[in-house]
């Protein structure tokens, strides 16, 4: 008797699995709209954020300050219970990008849009990074210090642990000559 | 022994037990099977076998083509066809109908907007084949709905209640026909169940009094012609795969501010003015537009077709016999928009109403005016800086799009350095950050402005400047056009390498603007 109850439970738990399995590839192939607005409100969260970096750069009075090419990456941590605890450029950006970028994010809802797209996307324990490619003179193709871009991947001189997320890089080229 | 009895017994019980399960198991899903089968059990039909038949020989199933995004109109033939087994078939308009619901296994859905933004969401669309048979000949349409999200309340189920013989009683949206290969045949908008409006393919002209227009102190009348796309998009299984601009809908208005100081700045619409252009575009309707004052009317239909009756509870049809459309065909969003022209130096000055006024009669204008027009103002305002740098000719102040039914964008041009250029160089600076000042108010995200800009408005631009400038040659509108766009990938990866496009980039606009070449103001 037991092992009739034994056969039967496996018949109908591999019909439930063969019926879960079917409704699982349907769902996987219907998008459905509560995950598209997810989406559009991520990237409508994700272009502030990078909306917030690109206007600090692409700027005249940027412009003034610096005409050093930086390439570098903001570092974004977040701890255990999903608190933004640390924002930080990596050592290749100089005291000049990283103070202009000070200075314009408290004008900006830079923060609140970092807020929302570690609510949205759930982020704990890990760190955002997104890599900002500063490029003045942009069309006379000037060199990098090798120097330069080993620095880019440190931060306070460590490299970076744990798990990361990359965000879409932002660039920022200027031209020598005729900007509109 | 009475033991391996008793073991033998519980075994074959317990066989038996597994032996009646996997039978009744066999029994149910058998029962599933005749079920779907049942369900296609119309196929049986000879009135839908006969119009499969047709279908399949003039759409032939194809193997799917790899899905790219096209600005063409989509092939929807290839890409989703009838569920032949949960049609309807029925008569309408003397037509034998049969509506077929797209394949399960595929989702098609468009979405629809104008240069103002978004009107109607793809995620309240639903498409049916509709193929209509008359006098023994076939043809085939694809029935798109997309209802207004007021209409759909979250309740994306009510698009059920549509199909083609019967609409619910208060559709707002849009019913859209084209043929299998997607090409657009027309469509109708609906506002608590009753046509609103209708949109014919190609371009349609009306006399316009209701757009309040932008009016830049200019002591003249000025002739405006304001065009919006509708434009659709076309997601299959949620992927875009194609933007196509069903139908352009233009209004001519004549303004005259009336004041004629010549500078100072611009004032919100005022003055008003006639109007004068285009006749509309009607179709060729046989049934005239049901409202309360003509349902007594007895029409006269064609010889062998019967009238439709005067309302009938359905959509229109995508042919023969078409209702006519209600007078006014589709109401542009009020437009008021102030430019502000705060430029204190005379030929910057001059220049900036120049473009403004001549650029009014061609797209870029429009796209511009028409995008603001969806808010209650937009201030467009310009100034001369003498703040920039000598690498900058003009900049648009980063804004947050429209908030609160306004949009303020400030462009700033560089009075060091631009009087002393050409005016054709100047007019491509403006033009460039007011198209900035668009795109920030659409969404698009800032970094990605100039790669939007250089692939899909230098032609407008090029084509703006040689309305302003008639001497202008095309090669060198299109290069002053490519100015400040040299930082694209597209201008590297592909323009750069287009000798005859771009070959003389820098030499040509280094001569319109530090050289001789063009109009100057001095």
């Amino acid at each position: 008797m037991k092992t009739a109850i034994y056969n039967l439970m496996l018949i109908l738990a591999l019909s439930l699995f063969m019926r879960s399995n079917a409704l699982a590839h349907l769902k996987a192939n219907k998008p459905n709209s509560r995950e598209s607005d997810l989406q559009s409100d991520t990237d409508n969260i994700t272009r502030k954020i990078s909306n917030a970096i690109y206007n600090t750069y692409y700027n005249p009075v940027y412009w003034k300050k610096s005409e050093r090419a930086t390439f570098t990456i903001l570092k974004v941590e977040i701890n255990k219970i999903g608190q933004i605890v640390d924002i930080r450029f990596s050592d290749s950006a100089d005291s000049v990008f990283t103070d202009t970028f000070v200075k314009n994010i408290n004008n900006q809802d830079f923060k609140s849009a970092l807020t929302d797209l570690v609510k949205i996307k759930d982020y704990k324990n890990i760190a955002i990074l997104i890599p900002i490619y500063y490029e003045p003179k942009f069309e006379l193709h000037p060199s990098v210090d090798y120097n330069h871009i080993e620095l880019m991947l440190k931060f306070n001189k460590k490299g970076v642990s744990g798990n990361t997320v990359f965000l879409k890089p932002v660039t920022i080229r200027v031209l020598s000559k005729g900007n509109s | 022994m009475k033991r391996l009895i008793t073991r033998y017994n519980l075994k074959t019980k317990s066989l038996l037990f597994s032996f009646l399960a996997i039978c009744s198991i066999i029994v149910v899903y058998s029962c599933k099977k005749e079920n779907h089968t049942n369900k296609n059990a119309d196929l049986a039909s000879p009135v839908i076998l006969r119009a499969k038949n047709w279908y399949e020989s003039v759409y032939p199933l194809v193997s799917k083509t790899s899905v790219l995004s096209t600005t063409n109109n989509p092939d929807l033939s290839r890409l989703v066809s009838p569920d032949w087994g949960r049609s309807k078939n029925y008569t309408r308009y003397d037509d034998d109908v049969i509506e077929a619901p797209i394949n399960e296994d595929a989702q098609l859905n468009f979405d629809l907007s104008n240069n103002t933004g978004l009107i109607y969401n793809n995620k309240y669309s639903r498409s049916w084949f509709l193929l209509l048979n008359k006098f023994d000949k076939y043809s085939a349409y694809v029935m798109t709905i997309i209802a207004d999200s007021a209409y759909v309340k979250n309740n994306p189920d009510k698009l059920k209640l549509n199909s083609y013989n019967k609409h619910d009683a208060n559709f707002t949206g849009i019913v859209i026909y084209s043929t299998p290969q997607g090409k657009y045949v027309n469509g109708w908008f609906y506002k608590n169940g009753a046509i609103s409006g209708y949109l014919p393919p190609g371009q349609t002209t009306e006399a316009g009094n209701g757009a309040t227009v932008q009016n830049i102190k200019t002591n003249a009348l000025i002739t405006v012609k304001t065009c919006q796309d509708f434009i659709q998009k076309t997601y299959y299984n949620g992927q875009l795969v194609a933007t196509t601009v069903l139908a352009t809908y233009c209004t001519t208005t004549t303004v005259d501010d009336g004041t004629g100081n010549g500078g100072g700045g611009g004032s919100i619409g005022g003055g008003g003015g006639g109007s004068s252009g285009g006749s509309p575009n009607t179709p060729q309707c046989n049934i005239p537009y049901i409202n309360d004052a003509v349902k007594t009317v007895k029409v006269n239909s064609l010889q062998t077709q019967q009238a439709a009756p005067p309302d009938d509870g359905g959509f229109p049809p995508p042919a023969d016999p078409i209702p006519c459309p209600p007078p006014p065909v589709v109401n542009l969003p009020p437009v008021t928009t102030i430019i502000t022209n705060n430029v204190t130096n005379p030929c910057l000055k001059k220049m900036v109403d120049a473009t403004i006024i001549s650029g009014m009669s061609t797209q870029i204008n429009s796209l511009i005016r028409n995008v603001f027009g969806g808010s209650t103002s937009i201030n467009l305002d310009f100034e001369d800086v003498n703040t920039l740098p000598n690498y900058a000719d003009g900049k648009t102040l980063p804004n947050n799009g429209v908030a609160n039914g306004s949009l303020d964008a400030h462009i700033q041009l560089n009075v060091n350095l631009l009087p002393n250029y050409s005016q054709e160089y100047v007019a491509r600076v403006i033009m460039h950050e007011a198209l900035h000042a668009y795109m920030d108010s659409k969404g698009i995200v800032a970094d990605e402005e100039h790669e939007t800009m250089v692939i899909n408005y230098v032609s407008q631009m090029a084509s703006s400047l040689r309305t302003m400038f008639p001497n202008l040659s095309e090669s060198d509108a299109k290069n002053l056009s490519l100015g400040g766009l040299q930082l694209t990938n597209t201008f590297q990866t592909k323009i750069e390498n287009d000798i005859q496009l771009s070959g003389n980039f820098t030499a040509i606009n280094l001569a319109y603007s530090v050289g001789s070449l063009g109009t100057r103001c001095h």
